[in-house]
């Protein structure tokens, strides 16, 4: 290892900060001991340590000389920093509200933009955790119907053993049926117990490609067979009431043909939050495969695929490689495969025509822009603040130009003032993200934590570096550029650009603010369009529950005895809710075109279904209870039946799946997907029990009538507990990224109008103070208060108005962009930019007002009588 | 005149300074200070305590191995004076004087 790092070299940064601060004998050796103390602790604790150590050591060193050490040791820098701080430290002190306008203003952005951060730095960190994360990849597959490319990540069942067997680039490959393609719905029976858990049915060769750590069990030989069953430490807690000695006990499952006694081989880690895939146990895929034997064939599609790929491999190449796999072996498909990083998936989930779209990752992208945003805004307040005081300090530039300052000393000046601004700020905004920190967690539906790792510190040092050069960087530049003589008289040269500048960043604020407020209004009254939109049938006052528990047999009387309670309107059994990603399917009816490939949403519901759900019926019957031969009979919604182009469509046969069935009834249109999907065409097959149950129940009557189900629901259950939902807020939960969008953007709009506002307060309270003796001359010749409030306040009102101007277009092209997601969608109406452009006009308004009014009222005595 | 008191930092400096004898510079009073007090002494608490006994009189301090390099580096050894040495006698005399008074009541404290 010594000879390794032979000639390594100390950080350069902390070297030049050394030579800055210490005079040259000092620094000769400080340098020896530094750099000999440097390949001692390469030698003892590696590299990166010793560099870090480095650069501590160095940071003590200076510290002790700004506080303890004599000036013959130092360079002049030190007593130059000392200084400053203390002339920034005076400066805060005489102007006091502006330091605190600064303060607040500043504080506030950057706690927004930590909170941002953290946000970020955790969408970022799903799936990065496996060990291996570099060479795991999913495979993915395109189809093309009708011209439109759909993707998809499942895959035909023997895809995982051909690639693990007939590809040596393949180091290891796993099939996956994650616990919600069964709904989630297995649980465990042990003794009298019952606990639900979450399954995932993989190979062997999942242990080796994900980071699932063994806490006991050996992680070589697992998942070999098909009898056994790893659980998670908390489930293992919950089952058996501890973790230990559990290898080689059995234990009961029951979901659907895959229940049975499996034997215990280990016990893992709980999986990480950031994790995408959450199961807590797991189960050999054989078990899944022998459960339905029609997976053996290439034609059938259902797990995800996973693949380690041998270190060094390309994947560009090994995703040309199996591009043509499928059609090598199913040559009527059309499917072609390609792979993506598993890690990536999170993130980048959108798919337009066959390659990645998007997904997530632009509402990373948003919001980090929304940060950088929220802190630009208050960075212009410190900068705006800092130009317009100067004149009260003119002549301490002044002089210290005329005693030999040169600019970069005054630079140097201002822009430790800005950092001490930041560092302040930051400290506050810790204590202000950190007591925020609940509330945003339950926002964004994460448990976001402040760390004080590395990483965190590096991040806030960017934020705090990036903020002190930014809000410093105008002042600095355009204060130290000031002539000497011209300072020292007081005057400040009025150049028609400082005021630009002034007015134009300005300008950007109350843009942006406008901006931000505008997409607020549109996010939520589109989310309230959604959410109140009729659907084509009734969601409230049902509710919904599985029928895990109840054994088929039985649950024609377990039906009877719900609809004797009597506030049960009506149930049925559905196998389908109408929240989106049902299967479809072709079919094949008279008159059909030879090339026509449309596609029907195929919903498996019980008779009863549309008269609970309060579809409307347009021709024929329904389904009915008890009536013979309904399974050769089928119900369309108007969409399909205007797609097959049928007359009369009642009485008339259909052809699915090889089996002829007779059209019974059509049905109004109602959305079975959510509302970013136009209405497809859709077909209603009826089976009496399907795994799941829906209640309509009397409003007045809810709590009583779910006391009753669950009553009954126990009497059938086997000892399963009574787990249900109401159908609404189940509608609800599908719109959750929005509304959490929505609630957010709600957030930092607010934040951003406030920061800009404090601003502008500010800026009114200067140009007010500076002209105090112009209004006490104007009030002694005998103008009103009110002229003296217009006077004032015409300036801001001229800048809110161009502001407007050029916010307001670009917020409609931002709200259009985001609405043509949706295929149903609120219209963008004038009245939406007259409120959010009279909001803004109402709060600077008031802000300039709380000022202006103050000014205009003082005694013209006050103003006049010093001079 | 006021007088001229040796903290405690200062005095285990200046007895590793003198334990070290002639090889007593930056980085070997540190490793021995840190091997002593079993945790970390950052350099520049080190150097400032250093500084402040050079002042006192107490060590001087000489120079080594110097490099030619432009801005290069050398080794600046302490050694202890006899003003030095007479200071931490004086601070053993104190302390072992105050041990020596303990009641016998409180050495028993040790041995339980």
């Amino acid at each position: 290892m010594g000879i390794k790092h032979k000639n390594a070299r100390p950080p350069r940064f902390a070297k030049w900060l050394l030579k800055s601060f210490c005079s040259y004998d000092f620094l000769s050796t400080a340098l020896w001991d530094l750099e000999e103390l440097f390949h001692h602790n390469i030698k003892v604790k590696g590299l990166s340590k010793a560099r870090l150590f480095y650069t501590m050591e160095v940071f003590g060193i200076i510290i002790h000389l700004f506080f303890k050490g004599k000036s013959q040791y130092s360079t002049n820098k030190i007593a130059m920093l000392k200084h400053n701080l203390l002339i920034s430290i005076r400066s805060f002190k005489r102007f006091k509200s502006t330091f605190f306008i600064n303060l607040i203003g500043l504080a506030t952005g950057l706690a927004s933009t930590l909170l941002i951060y953290l946000w970020v730095v955790d969408e970022m960190s799903i799936d990065k955790f496996h060990e291996k994360d570099d060479q795991i990849y999913q495979v993915m597959r395109n189809r093309n119907q009708n011209g439109i490319i759909n993707t998809t990540s499942t895959m035909p069942g023997p895809l995982a053993e051909e690639l693990r067997t007939n590809y040596p680039e393949v180091e290891s490959a796993s099939m996956i049926w994650a616990p919600e393609f069964f709904g989630s719905k297995g649980y465990i029976s042990m003794e009298d117990k019952q606990i639900r858990a979450k399954a995932q049915y993989v190979d062997a060769g999942f242990m080796k490609i994900m980071s699932v750590p063994l806490v006991s069990g050996n992680p070589n030989a697992a998942l070999k067979s098909k009898t056994e069953v790893l659980i998670s430490e908390s489930l293992a807690q919950k089952v058996f009431g501890t973790i230990d000695n559990l290898i080689g006990k059995t234990l009961h499952w029951n979901e659907g043909k895959m229940s049975g006694d499996y034997m215990i081989s280990g016990i893992f880690e709980d999986v990480p939050d950031n994790s995408s895939m959450q199961f807590d146990m797991l189960l050999n895929a054989k078990v899944m495969i022998d459960a339905r034997k029609y997976m053996e064939e290439w034609g059938n599609t259902n797990p995800d695929v996973v693949v380690l790929l041998k270190e060094g491999t390309s994947a560009d190449q090994f995703d040309a490689k199996i591009t043509k796999l499928i059609q090598a072996k199913r040559p009527k498909s059309s499917g072609t495969l390609f792979i993506q990083k598993f890690s990536d998936r999170y993130l980048k989930g959108s798919y337009e025509n066959g390659t990645v779209s998007g997904g997530r990752i632009v509402y990373v992208r948003l919001f980090s822009i929304v940060a950088m945003i929220i802190l630009a805004i208050a960075c212009i307040n410190f900068m705006n603040l800092s130009t317009a005081k100067a004149t009260g300090r003119l002549k301490e530039i002044g002089v210290k130009k005329a005693l030999g300052a040169k600019r970069k000393a005054l630079l140097t000046q201002y822009y430790t003032e800005s950092f001490l601004m930041t560092i302040i700020s930051m400290a506050m905004a810790l204590i202000m993200a950190r007591s925020l920190l609940p509330q945003f967690s339950q926002i964004t539906g994460k448990a976001l934590n402040i760390n004080f790792t590395s990483e965190l510190a590096i991040g806030i040092g960017v934020i705090l570096l990036f903020t002190g050069l930014l809000a410093g960087s105008y002042p600095a530049l355009y204060l130290s550029r000031l002539k000497t003589t011209e300072s020292l008289k007081g005057k400040l040269a009025k150049s028609f650009s400082e005021l630009l500048v002034r007015k134009g960043l300005v300008i950007f604020q109350f843009s942006a603010s406008i901006i931000l407020i505008f997409s607020v209004l549109i996010v939520s009254k589109q989310i309230d369009y959604i959410q109140n939109k009729n659907l084509g049938y009734n969601r409230e006052n049902i509710v919904k529950f599985d029928n895990t528990g109840i054994d088929d047999s039985a649950y024609p009387g377990f039906v009877s005895s719900l609809e004797s309670i009597p506030g049960v309107l009506s149930t049925a059994s559905t196998g389908h809710d109408l929240t989106g990603d049902h299967g479809s399917t072709r079919l094949s009816w008279p008159g059909k075109k030879t090339d026509d490939k449309t596609m029907f949403i195929n919903l498996e519901m019980s008779p009863r279904f549309i008269e609970t759900m309060g579809i409307e019926l347009v021709q024929g019957r329904t389904f009915e209870r008890g009536r013979i031969n309904e399974d050769k009979k089928i119900i369309f919604n108007e969409t399909a039946i205007k797609q097959m182009d049928l007359e009369d469509p009642v009485g008339k046969i259909i052809n699915l799946w090889g089996r002829e069935k007779e059209i019974i009834g059509v049905v109004k249109d109602f959305h079975a997907e959510s509302l970013y999907e136009t209405i497809q065409p859709t077909l209603i097959q009826a089976y009496p029990v399907l795994n799941s149950t829906i209640v309509r129940i009397q409003k007045e009557t809810i709590p009583n009538t779910l006391a009753s189900i669950e009553e009954r629901f126990e009497e059938f259950s086997n000892g399963l507990p009574f787990e249900f939902s109401f159908m609404d807020s189940d509608y609800q939960a599908m719109y959750q990224s929005e509304k959490r969008i929505s609630s957010l953007s709600k957030f930092f709009a607010i934040v951003a109008a406030i920061i800009s506002c404090l601003g502008l307060l500010g800026l009114t309270a200067f140009t007010a103070e500076k002209r105090t003796k112009e209004i006490g001359i104007r009030k002694v010749l005998g103008s009103g208060n009110w002229k003296i409030v217009g006077l004032l306040s015409l300036d801001f009102a001229k800048m809110v108005l161009v502001a407007l101007v050029i916010g307001l277009p670009l917020s409609y092209f931002i709200a259009q962009g985001w609405l043509e997601n949706f295929k149903y969608s609120i219209a963008l109406s004038p009245w939406h930019f007259l409120l959010s452009g009279s909001i803004i006009v109402a709060i600077s308004w008031l802000t300039v007002s709380f000022q202006t009014f103050k000014a205009a009222r003082t005694n013209p005595v006050d103003a006049l009588r010093s001079e | 005149m006021k007088k001229i008191t040796l903290g405690a930092f200062e005095e285990l400096v200046l007895l590793t300074a003198g334990v070290l004898q002639d090889n007593a510079y930056g980085v070997t009073i540190k490793l021995e200070l840190e091997r002593q007090l079993k945790k970390k002494i950052s350099l520049g608490s080190l150097y400032s305590a250093l500084q402040r006994l050079e002042d006192k009189g107490w060590v001087n301090s000489r120079i080594g191995g110097i490099t030619e390099k432009q801005g290069g580096r050398r080794k600046q050894y302490y050694d202890i004076t006899k003003e030095g040495m007479m200071a931490l006698d004086e601070v053993r005399a104190m302390r072992n004087g105050l041990f020596n008074r303990l009641p016998n009541a409180k050495l028993d404290l040790l041995k339980s």
